[in-house]
């Protein structure tokens, strides 16, 4: 057995000859050192036509244990998976050992993908070729091994007149490929077909089938390609991404030659193309498609390369998500960006493109394909900088309308909670005020009676308690609806009198009727005072039976209300009697307070009073 | 004589009791009033020595505003409000405000207050005076 190492650099692989080897050499029969878990889906890798090898390293990568094989390698080797798993690569395969260990020990150490091409000679005539791929993952080396052939003894090659030449049958798997363009024409190899996947055509002299593919964002850059290389530069190095006719997105790496004549006049052109995809998936090869990818999924920040250049500009899929248009729609519109800024931020992208200045950080308000009533709040940077004598842009596009949306939102809850807090300590203060002086008032008229004192205080107290718990939990103080509040009084009022007394209280309250604080706080004190009058004067007789006040408040018209309190009591003799008391004297300052009118009714039975107030009233206080 | 007192106040109970104790201590209660305009009114027409002024007021005037103009014609302004907060505070402090009460009241630093306030508002009207006659 021979083998023979090269580095293919254009296809940075790693290519083994082997000449000679036989079924006898692949395996030989060794001690089963280690027992190991089974591997799951072992049935479904068995009909896989890539060879799925796993190795364990040992002894921190001295040496392999083989965990698996797949179904092809063991055909070949004749041999069964019980024969080969936790057997030692060196012991069970020293000739795999000799192929592979170099490349296991640099894939586990660096935990870089390695590609690898195995070329099997049997007396200098091709036999098979197996592309290898060598990974790291969870703890293990796996190396992919895709058999192109199987049969160990043939190699058909579909194109015969190719089938002895080893380059010819290179480039028949390669996704490489070269072209010369002389006199006009051009001639193309079968490794373009491969990376283009389709037939050769009897017109592909006429054009550059490849260029042709350039998707719509790189056709200006096949126009600059062609530009310099007909201008007398001879080389150009660079990436280039096609969509194949079936569909395929392709990246590929393009190195082309020229050559002119004493006269400057092209003569021929070579170009050596390669598919740097890689397989199925998209393989990003330039660190632009590299720092897109990265923003590939974000709907809210978009990435911009080069916004200022009118050409060769490309944006993340955000970018299109926020603009609200389809990529094709934009992709190659100039100056997209002053399309959906507003005329402010257009002016500061001038002074950008003439470099009047370098940056620009701008929010502004975008309409959606127009739409006033679909905006968007977004966010513009975009920096320009020098990199290799040139000068380049990039930007970010951030749509920040939730974010927006939740400040103002956040602020003005913020604001409104100020201001309640204030009004809260405001309110607090004056009503502690209201209480000093009434107790102050008190005070003068009930000298030697403190419990008439007490008892009228802790009537008032609970009031402005009511009113306290009531809006503890409201914001809006204009807007409060009076009947909660007349039954929460009643409701203090039977435990503090009622019961001692033997008081019924009864209260009828148009649910509908809203007053602002201003007007509930007088409102509740003059009912109080009222009551308490009722209460002091009306049932001398302590012990009679079914004592009553009762209260009825009603709208009388879109402005007026109106409180009907009275009691079941003894009445009201001389009326003169009780104007010249406290309590007249309050409910004439309460009843001033509240812009209203107050009678005192003349029933048969008992005493009736019947205040007339506005349901609203302008006060500083609620501006 | 008495010093005169006009009390600016949209509380009726605290207006009645403020009434009262002022009386008590000596001063005569021109006026309550529970308006800004009301106030401008009634400070034109019976001139007090002081006059005692809530912020919030009911109506469309503030206070500070009715103050602004009655200053104007040198009544002395003592502030007897609830709104402690800065801001009112720095609204507040413009010419002819003398002094600056927070509810609820102590009438022992209102009398003081009130006295200060008297004192230096004639002594101010002395100078005045005086500056007037000498220029004369």
């Amino acid at each position: 057995m021979k083998i023979h190492k090269e580095y293919r650099k254009l296809e940075h692989i790693e290519e083994v000859s082997i000449y000679d080897v036989y079924e006898s050499e692949l395996y030989q029969p060794a001690e089963k050192k280690y027992e190991l878990e089974k591997i799951p889906f072992q049935k479904i890798m068995s009909n896989l036509s890539t060879d799925i090898n796993i190795f364990i390293p040992f002894r921190d990568g001295n040496d392999f244990i083989i965990h698996g094989l797949g179904s092809n390698v063991l055909e070949r080797g004749r041999i069964s998976q019980d024969e080969v798993t936790g057997r030692l690569l060196s012991e069970c395969s020293p000739m795999f050992h000799k192929l592979l260990y170099e490349s296991l020990f640099e894939v586990y150490k660096t935990h870089e993908d390695k590609y690898m091409r195995f070329l099997y000679y049997q007396k200098d005539k091709l036999a098979r070729l197996t592309n290898v791929k060598i990974m790291f993952e969870m703890g293990r080396v796996f190396v992919l091994t895709d058999h192109k052939e199987t049969n160990e003894n043939t190699f058909v090659i579909p194109d015969e007149k190719r089938d002895e030449d080893k380059a010819s049958l290179i480039e028949y798997f390669s996704q490489t490929g070269s072209y010369y363009k002389i006199n006009g024409k051009y001639a193309w190899t079968q490794g373009i077909y491969n990376i283009i996947n389709r037939q050769r055509e009897d017109t592909d002299e006429d054009y550059n089938i490849v260029f042709e593919l350039a998707i719509p964002e790189d056709k200006p850059l096949v126009e600059k390609i062609l530009k310099v290389m007909d201008s007398g530069k001879s080389t150009y190095d660079g990436v280039l991404r096609i969509k194949t006719d079936d569909g395929q997105l392709k990246y590929l790496e393009i190195n082309l030659y020229a050559k002119f004549d004493e006269n400057g006049e092209l003569i021929s052109r070579y170009g050596l193309i390669k598919d740097v995809t890689r397989g199925q998936s998209t393989q990003i090869t330039r660190p632009v498609d590299f720092l897109l990818n990265g923003f590939k999924n974000s709907n809210k920040l978009a990435l911009l390369i080069e916004p200022l250049n009118q050409k060769q500009f490309e944006y993340s899929a955000g970018f299109y998500t926020i603009v609200g248009e389809d990529k094709e729609t934009y992709s190659n519109r100039r100056a997209i960006i002053e399309n959906i800024v507003e005329q402010d931020t257009v002016e500061n992208f001038k002074k950008l493109f003439n470099r009047e200045i370098h940056e620009l950080d701008e929010t502004f308000t975008y309409k959606v394909k127009g739409d006033p009533n679909n905006t968007k709040t977004c966010n513009i940077t975009i920096e320009v900088f020098e990199f290799g004598s040139k000068e380049h842009s990039i930007g970010f596009l951030t749509d920040i309308t939730e974010d927006r949306v939740k400040q103002k939102e956040l602020e003005i809850a913020n604001e409104h909670q100020k201001v309640l807090i204030k009004e809260v300590h405001h309110r607090v203060k004056n009503n502690l005020q209201i209480l000093n002086s009434f107790l102050n008032l008190e005070k003068r008229a009930y000298k030697d009676k403190p419990n008439i004192i007490i008892d009228h205080m802790q009537s008032r107290l609970s009031s402005l308690a009511i009113l306290h718990e009531k809006t503890y939990n409201t914001t809006d103080f204009q807007n409060i609806n009076l009947e909660s509040y007349i039954k929460d009084q009643d409701a203090q009022l039977r435990t503090l009198i009622g019961l001692r007394d033997g008081i019924e209280f009864e209260s009828h309250v148009d649910s509908s009727l809203n007053l602002s604080i201003e007007i509930i706080t007088p409102l509740l004190l003059v009912i109080d005072e009222l009551t308490m009058n009722a209460i002091k004067h009306a049932f001398p007789d302590k012990s009679r039976p079914n004592k009553k006040i009762t209260k009825d408040i009603h709208i009388i018209d879109e402005h007026t209300a109106q409180l009907i309190l009275k009691d079941n009591g003894v009445g009201i003799k001389n009326a003169s009697e009780i104007s010249a008391n406290l309590g007249c004297e309050i409910i004439k300052n309460l009843t001033k307070q509240l812009d209203g009118r107050i009678e005192l009714m003349h029933p048969d039975v008992g005493t009736e009073y019947k205040l007339t107030f506005p349901t609203t009233m302008e006060h500083t206080i609620s501006k | 004589m008495n010093e005169r007192i006009l009390v600016v106040e949209d509380e009726a109970i605290t207006a009645l009791d403020l009434k009262y104790s002022l009386e008590e201590l000596g001063y005569e209660v021109i006026d309550t009033v529970d308006t800004g305009q009301a106030a401008i009114d009634t400070a034109a027409e019976k001139t007090p020595d002081v006059v005692l002024m809530d912020i919030k007021l009911k109506g469309d005037m503030e206070g500070i505003e009715a103050a602004e103009v009655i200053s104007e014609w040198d009544i002395p302004i003592i502030y007897l409000t609830a709104n402690t907060d800065t801001d009112t505070f720095e609204k507040s402090n413009v010419k002819g405000s003398y002094g600056f009460v927070s509810k609820p009241y102590d009438i022992n630093k209102l009398d003081k207050t009130l006295k200060i306030t008297i004192n230096r508002a004639k002594l101010e009207q002395k100078k005045l005076n005086d500056a007037s006659g000498f220029t004369e």
